[in-house]
């Protein structure tokens, strides 16, 4: 009997393990750390087929400032959030509450969260977070509060009495609400992004989404080797919409795979929660799948049963226009608490980041663009897609070197459109079979197909969603081929929700693309048939009516083929269209010299008289033509030309205005030539004379803008100008002698002034502080130092305290006098560029800088701006300066005026010990 | 009113309330501003002076001391603070004048203009709060 029950035991128990072995062994095979690693490994296939099919082009993604950091925190808060901790700890408020105090309110305080720690389960870091942000979050909404709206709730705490200083300083208040709030502002979007589980990035075709999401995938979370799944809209195609979630594992993991999505994310889950990193689940490109309709209800459940996982985080790409159209539903209230949605991928690029852009294009395409001029650069790195145009026109990425691309001062878009064409016709034609291959490129269907669009778009005046039947049956090859080409034309599904109501169009990928084979079209077929000229004239109108979409890139392009032109009916056509004047200017800088008429010189000259807006255009336009030979009909001599014949009040009007930053010609959309100035001070420093002689006609520019100052009201040119006359007398001279003999009084006199002292003026100190006067000293040496910019000279000790200046001005200690005069001193050592050089370096080593020595000790006692502006922008310090600082502002040129200059004279002789 | 012929520019003019117990002199504008004579800064008393001389008119004593009648006066541009200091002095028997400074006659009177200062001594009270920048 015991041995009947022992051998019964033995069975049920080898039975069990018969039973539970396999299922052990399955579990075994499939454990977390299996399926977390073939993910990665099925979403490096991916990316390994989106680099092989050009889709993702590897180190090629430039940064797009803060959506990479929106998706890192995202991915992996765990990391990045202490960043974002110890930026909102460093948040300063001392000058808002300084504010706040002075109108009797209650300090704000922030809490310390230097010492917070992230927690280590993501799913709770919503929760713990999100209650660490709050006291942000409260003191953000009352900043908002105070510039966006009339700060009433802030008035309605002001204690009794306090209104009209809360008044005075309502301006104070808007700015530093404005400044502190950005800081703020940042910090929370971190915390939303680091507490998001959901991102949308939706923005148009060819902006570089697919690239932004590989990049995320392979230079982030491989490398942290975070858990990470990337699935495209064109593979998910091939899984069956109705049976998504269940064929998606097997897709992923292979068919042997036994578990459902669900066993898949608690697998990833399980290794989540041992790292304390998020699951990222990739969708790129959901615009993709060919069953949209059907797709978007799938997706928002697929989406809905991953984010139950705690750890998940979605990452989608979208097409702006499908994403309006078909997948709204995923910014359903359920996700709302949980998305974050970024609409424009590189519109919030800084310069540094598309400079970047510009020469990783410029690597990959093996193109040398060292002769490219600023605007051309500038041009391409503010469109992506038009940069890969130029690429693709310009660069072979299987060259053996760099092409060099010769000189270009204009971005000549039809140029590169032009070349991008020809060199997609060959590809193309060189892939045909050879009993195929046309003779000539121009005979090729493609090309056919492209005319055949543009005509039908032309005559129907719809240039969106073309029917496929606008090309003939024979062209449908053809049609596919370009669509393989991605950057051309792309099929879209328009139409009702229906299956049945759907159809197939046709778009082009760029508009401007379009506009210009619409323009091509144009002339080469509708005009060039001599009985349709009055068809010409009424298509052209209508395609460039005001509000077409295609107006102001067919105006363009219709105007370079009209001017490139040899036919005059055309250009005389052209010429009485209602938009030519309009787009002169923009465009005529980009047609080659040979076909440039004095007809189009006389319309430059004409327009540049006609308004500030041109003359400031055509000035930049013309100068940055320098290079160019004299004999160019578009260089410096034009330019030099125009302002010679100025009268007084034009050029106030169209030169001064446009330039100088002192009133009442100040504005925020002045040119800066500061920049410009003192590069012409190093060349005149340098020894290269022929540098020099080569530049003379910048110089010779720089003497139109004596008079203009800059924002710290210094006159740059007046400088430039100096130091070439202290340098090389025998080219100022001629140039500051034509422009003392000019009709320009201010003008006149400043040439006059500099032509007096031709050879007398002190150099200026070099840029890193050297100067001839600096070698002599660190004693007490007397100085000659220039006050204001009208040359006032007077001698002073190298090194005079505050304390001492307002000695010699001789009032009262403590009285309304002994404030102004140290406002005075400051803004002397702000406003008069030589002193306030001389000063720099004592001041810090005293304090940090001038701008916190004159924080410290200044704007914050008078009330005044620089330490409110601290943290604004350039632009907005410019703004407040002018909104509020009116006060030092014109201190400032008070003391630069005779009167103030003579009474900063007297008061420096004295404390010099001079009697005067 | 002022009516100006010539070009016009873009001036701007800021008020003043100015009260003192008895005459307002350059010497009495001078103490208040901590400026001797001698001083270098002397001539900027004497711009202001010039200023607030041409510029002042005196506020009539039969106004009643309620502060709506005065900020009719004022045009409603003196905040109610300057209304009772305005009131206080005139309950201790001093006058009162108001007027605006303008930006395009000279450069002292624009940096004052311009700029936000509110002065008082036992004997004057200047107040150019009201700042137009």
């Amino acid at each position: 009997m015991a041995v009947f029950g022992v051998v019964s035991g033995a069975v049920t128990i080898l039975a069990l393990l018969i039973y539970l072995f396999p299922m052990a062994l399955r579990k075994w095979r499939w454990r977390a750390r299996v399926v977390v690693g073939l993910m990665r490994r099925y979403s490096e296939e991916e990316l390994r087929d989106l680099s092989q099919s050009g889709k993702y082009i590897r180190k090629l993604f430039a940064e797009c400032g803060p959506l990479k950091q929106r998706a890192r925190l995202l991915c992996h808060p765990r990391l990045m959030l202490r960043r974002t901790l110890a930026a909102a700890n460093a948040i300063d408020i001392t000058y808002y509450n300084r504010l706040r105090k002075r109108v009797g309110l209650p300090q704000e305080t922030l809490p310390n969260l230097g010492h917070r720690r992230v927690p280590r389960r993501v799913g709770r870091i919503r929760d713990e977070m999100g209650s660490a942000a709050l006291p942000l979050r409260e003191l953000y909404g009352g900043l908002v509060d105070q510039y966006e709206r009339d700060a009433s709730a802030l008035e309605s705490q002001l204690p009794h009495g306090a209104d009209y200083l809360f008044e005075c300083l309502r301006p104070s208040f808007v700015a530093v609400s404005l400044a502190v709030s950005r800081r703020v502002g940042e910090c929370l979007s971190e915390f939303d992004s680091a507490t998001a589980r959901l991102l949308l990035v939706v923005s148009k075709a060819g902006s570089g989404k697919t690239n932004f999401v590989c990049d995320l995938a392979d230079r982030f979370l491989l490398p942290w080797d975070l858990p990470f799944l990337l699935l495209t809209g064109g593979n998910l195609r091939r899984l069956p919409v109705h049976g998504l979630e269940q064929r998606l594992p097997k897709s992923v993991l292979g068919d042997s795979y036994p578990g459902n999505l669900d066993d898949l994310l608690r697998s990833a889950e399980a290794i989540c929660r041992r790292r304390g990193v998020p699951f990222t689940v990739i969708l790129d490109g959901i615009n993709e799948h060919d069953n949209l309709t059907d797709f978007a209800p799938a997706l928002e459940h697929l989406v809905r049963r991953l984010l139950r996982s705690p750890s998940a985080r979605v990452v989608i790409t979208c097409r702006s226009e499908y994403f309006r159209e078909r997948f709204q539903c995923l910014l359903a209230p359920q996700f709302q608490d949980v998305t974050q949605l970024v609409e424009d991928v590189h519109g919030e690029m800084s310069e540094t980041q598309r400079l970047d852009m510009l020469a990783a294009y410029f690597s990959l395409f093996r193109i040398d663009g060292a002769n490219l001029s600023e605007d051309v650069k500038h041009a391409l790195m503010a469109d992506p897609l038009l940069l890969r145009f130029f690429c693709e026109a310009y660069g072979d990425k299987n060259a053996a070197s760099p092409a060099i691309l010769p000189q270009m001062r204009d971005i000549c878009r039809q140029t590169i459109f032009d070349r991008y064409l020809e060199s997609k016709m060959r590809a193309i034609a060189s892939r045909l079979p050879a009993a195929h291959r046309p003779g000539q490129l121009t005979t090729l269907p493609h090309l056919r197909v492209l005319r055949a669009l543009a005509l039908y778009m032309v005559q129907s005046q719809e240039v969106t969603d073309i029917p496929l039947a606008a090309v003939d049956e024979w062209m449908l090859t053809s049609v596919e081929d370009l669509l393989s080409e991605d950057l051309i034309i792309r099929r879209d599904l328009v139409g009702s929700t229906s299956v049945l109501g759907r159809r197939e169009v046709l778009n082009f990928t760029y508009d401007e693309f379009r506009d210009y084979l619409l323009a091509s079209v144009l002339v080469d077929d509708v005009w060039a048939a001599t009985e349709r000229r009055a068809d010409f004239v009424r298509l052209a109108e209508a395609l460039t009516a005001a509000g077409s979409p295609t107006a102001e890139g067919v105006s363009r392009y219709l105007f370079l083929r009209a001017t490139s032109s040899d036919d005059p009916d055309l250009r005389r056509a052209i010429a009485v269209m209602p938009w030519y004047e309009e787009v002169f200017v923009d465009c005529i800088f980009a047609v080659e010299p040979t076909h440039i008429s004095e007809d189009d010189i006389a319309m430059l000259r004409t327009l540049f008289l006609q308004s500030e807006r041109n003359a400031r255009e055509i000035m930049l336009r013309l100068l940055r033509n320098w290079t160019l030979p004299a004999t160019d009909p578009l260089g410096m001599t034009l330019l030099l030309g125009m302002l010679d014949e100025l009268a007084e009040r034009q050029y106030d009007g169209l030169v001064r205005s446009a330039f100088d930053a002192g009133p009442p010609y100040a504005r925020f959309d002045r040119v800066r030539f500061a920049d410009f100035a003192r590069q012409l001070i190093k060349i005149a420093r340098s020894n290269d004379a022929e540098a020099c002689e080569r530049r003379l006609l910048l110089f010779e520019f720089a003497s139109y803008l004596l008079p203009c100052r800059d924002e710290d009201y210094s006159r740059p040119a007046y400088e430039a100008l100096a130091e070439l006359a202290k340098r090389r007398p025998e080219l100022a001279q001629p140039i500051l002698e034509a422009r003392a003999r000019g009709r320009i009084p201010e003008l006149a006199e400043m040439a006059g002034l500099l032509l007096d002292r031709l050879g007398e003026l002190p150099p200026l100190p070099d840029e890193d502080g050297d100067t001839e006067k600096h070698q002599d000293t660190g004693s007490h040496a007397e100085r000659r130092i220039r006050i204001g910019e009208r040359g006032h000279i007077v001698r002073l000790p190298s090194i005079l305290h505050e304390s001492e200046f307002v000695r010699a001005s001789g009032c009262v200690p403590s009285s309304p006098a002994a404030a102004l005069s140290e406002r005075m001193f400051a803004c002397l050592l702000y406003g008069a560029t030589d002193l306030r050089r001389e000063y720099e370096g004592f001041y810090e080593r005293e304090y940090d800088s001038l701008g916190s020595f004159l924080h410290q000790r200044y704007w914050v006692h008078c009330d005044t701006a620089e330490d409110i502006c601290a943290p604004l922008s350039p632009r907005d310090r410019l703004f407040y300066r002018r909104a509020s600082d009116g006060g030092d502002y014109q201190l400032a040129q008070y003391i630069e005026d005779k009167e103030g200059a003579e009474m900063v004279e007297m008061i420096l002789a004295r404390a010099a010990g001079e009697p005067k | 009113m002022k009516i100006k012929l010539d070009f016009v520019t873009n001036s701007s003019t800021t008020s003043f309330v100015v009260a003192a117990d008895g005459e307002l002199t350059k010497e009495r504008l001078g103490e208040l501003m901590g400026v001797p004579v001698g001083s270098p800064l002397e001539p900027m008393v004497d711009g202001l002076f010039a200023a607030l001389e041409r510029e002042a008119t005196a506020v009539p004593a039969g106004i009643p001391p309620r502060a709506t009648a005065l900020a009719d006066v004022f045009r409603g541009e003196i905040p109610e603070h300057v209304l009772r200091k305005v009131e206080e002095a005139r309950a201790r028997g001093w006058a009162v004048w108001a007027g605006r400074l303008q930006s395009d006659i000279d450069w002292t009177e624009l940096l004052f203009c311009a700029d936000s200062f509110e002065w008082e001594n036992e004997h004057l009270y200047i107040n150019g709060l009201e700042c137009a920048w």
